[in-house]
């Protein structure tokens, strides 16, 4: 009976984050967000579908939908880019190497995962794999924090609630499957159902922060010409470079 | 049991890493003619205010200690001592404070080219750390061993001083807007153009 009342009230989250994203006209502004909350919407009313009609397919159709819901929160991370590009070309440039770099080890790392794997369980190979691309993501919202940090960036509260709620949603669930890989078959049922309850972090993080459209304050212009910044880094180098020296060869 | 702890770490990481994003202080508006002013004032300050060779040579000089030893006053000298550490550390203290100015001023404007090179950005980052790390160090030196424990660290400052002003004018001319000077030089020296 408690599944199927979390599951409805993450469904009505989901689905209430969805309304207000029309009725605020947010949907428009964060599309790579939204598609991944109305990935997430479609993939939660699927599995409810199948899990009380054809209880036999639905290992099959979780494990197919988790991969793709995970593909998808790509997104939050490609709306954060998005909006700090239009701002900051250089730090946001930083970042889309990151993502990019990062979805070609999870390429890579699925294509060698399925040619290396001969026995495949869900039990274990799925939650490992999981584990696995969870990491790769939570080192990219990493790389963003830095990045967001060290160029003392303003997300603006939409931006932020995005990053929050999935980098808390991240952290817990990575910790939650390590240990149930760990542990394989002697992971406690209580602790397993833990896992039910974590989607309504980032949930609650995103309608409190997205429940109105907060646009990221405006950088300030830059008049300088782009080929100022190969002065800038060359004299900045130059100038730290002789301040190491002169700390080290005394 | 390591690869676990290891994922456990990442995601702790996460979390704290979160926890202080949530922390953070808004930064001041980039870019701006405060932050160039800002950035200048820390030059002219380590040029001018912290780093010529006679204010570190005195800050450093063992004739006051001497003088001091002189009086044969335990008392006076335990105080002379105690003061002359207080001023070393809030010199370079000081020092940080501008270096940290000026890693500001750099990441104010590098952020905004487009042509930003990663790579060097982040030997840049790396440097500014470990510029601020020697500071740290410096100051640990001082609060363990006192201005005079070692007479190594008096000659190290007043080295590192010395080359560090020939460094800010350098800095200093990355401040200053290249065309500037050339439309005082082309002007017809009655100060209308610039």
């Amino acid at each position: 009976m408690w599944v199927f009342i979390i599951w409805w009230i993450g469904i009505g989250c989901e689905a209430v984050l969805l309304i207000r994203a029309l009725a605020t006209r947010t949907l428009a502004k964060y599309p790579y967000f939204f598609s991944y909350i109305l990935c997430i919407f479609l993939v939660d009313l699927t599995r409810f579908f199948v899990y009380t009609r054809h209880p036999s397919d639905f290992r099959n159709v979780y494990w197919s939908t988790q991969f793709l819901t995970i593909a998808m929160a790509y997104g939050v991370m490609l709306e954060v880019l998005r909006h700090v590009l239009m701002r900051y070309q250089g730090a946001a440039r930083l970042g889309d190497r990151l993502l990019w770099l990062s979805f070609f080890s999870v390429v890579t790392y699925i294509t060698y995962r399925s040619v290396s794997v001969k026995n495949w369980s869900e039990g274990q190979t799925g939650f490992k794999l999981e584990r696995d691309l969870r990491t790769v993501q939570a080192f990219v919202i990493l790389g963003i924090l830095l990045i967001v940090s060290y160029y003392g960036i303003e997300l603006g509260k939409n931006l932020k609630g995005m990053l929050l709620g999935y980098g808390a949603y991240l952290g817990i669930l990575i910790m939650e499957l390590a240990a149930q890989t760990y542990m394989g078959p002697s992971y406690d049922a209580t602790w397993r159902s833990i896992g039910s309850y974590l989607m309504f972090i980032p949930t609650t993080i995103w309608l409190a922060t997205l429940w109105w459209y907060h646009p990221a304050p405006d950088a300030a212009t830059s008049t300088a010409q782009e080929s100022d910044y190969e002065s800038l880094a060359r004299r900045t180098k130059s100038m730290i470079g002789s301040i190491l020296d002169s700390f080290r060869g005394t | 049991m390591l690869a676990p702890v290891l994922y456990i770490a990442v995601g702790l990481a996460l979390l704290a890493l979160l926890f202080l994003s949530l922390l953070r202080r808004t930064p001041g508006a980039e870019g701006s003619a405060q932050a160039l002013l800002d950035a200048r004032h820390a030059v002219r300050t380590l040029q001018t205010g912290l780093l010529p060779s006679e204010l570190v040579e005195r800050i450093f000089s063992k004739q006051d200690l001497k003088y001091v030893d002189s009086c044969g006053s335990k008392q006076i000298q335990h105080l002379f001592l105690a003061e002359r550490k207080r001023i070393a550390l809030s010199w370079v203290r000081r020092i940080y404070r501008q270096i940290v100015c000026l890693q500001d001023f750099h990441r104010g404007h590098s952020r905004h080219f487009a042509r930003l090179n990663p790579a060097r950005e982040i030997a840049l980052a790396l440097e500014f750390a470990a510029l601020r790390l020697e500071c740290r160090v410096l100051s640990l030196l001082l609060i363990l061993r006192g201005p005079y424990g070692a007479t190594r660290i008096a000659g190290r400052t007043a080295a590192y001083a010395s080359r560090l002003c020939d460094v800010s004018e350098n800095a200093l001319s990355f401040l200053t807007p290249g065309g500037t000077a050339k439309v005082a030089r082309d002007s017809a020296h009655d100060g209308a153009a610039t």
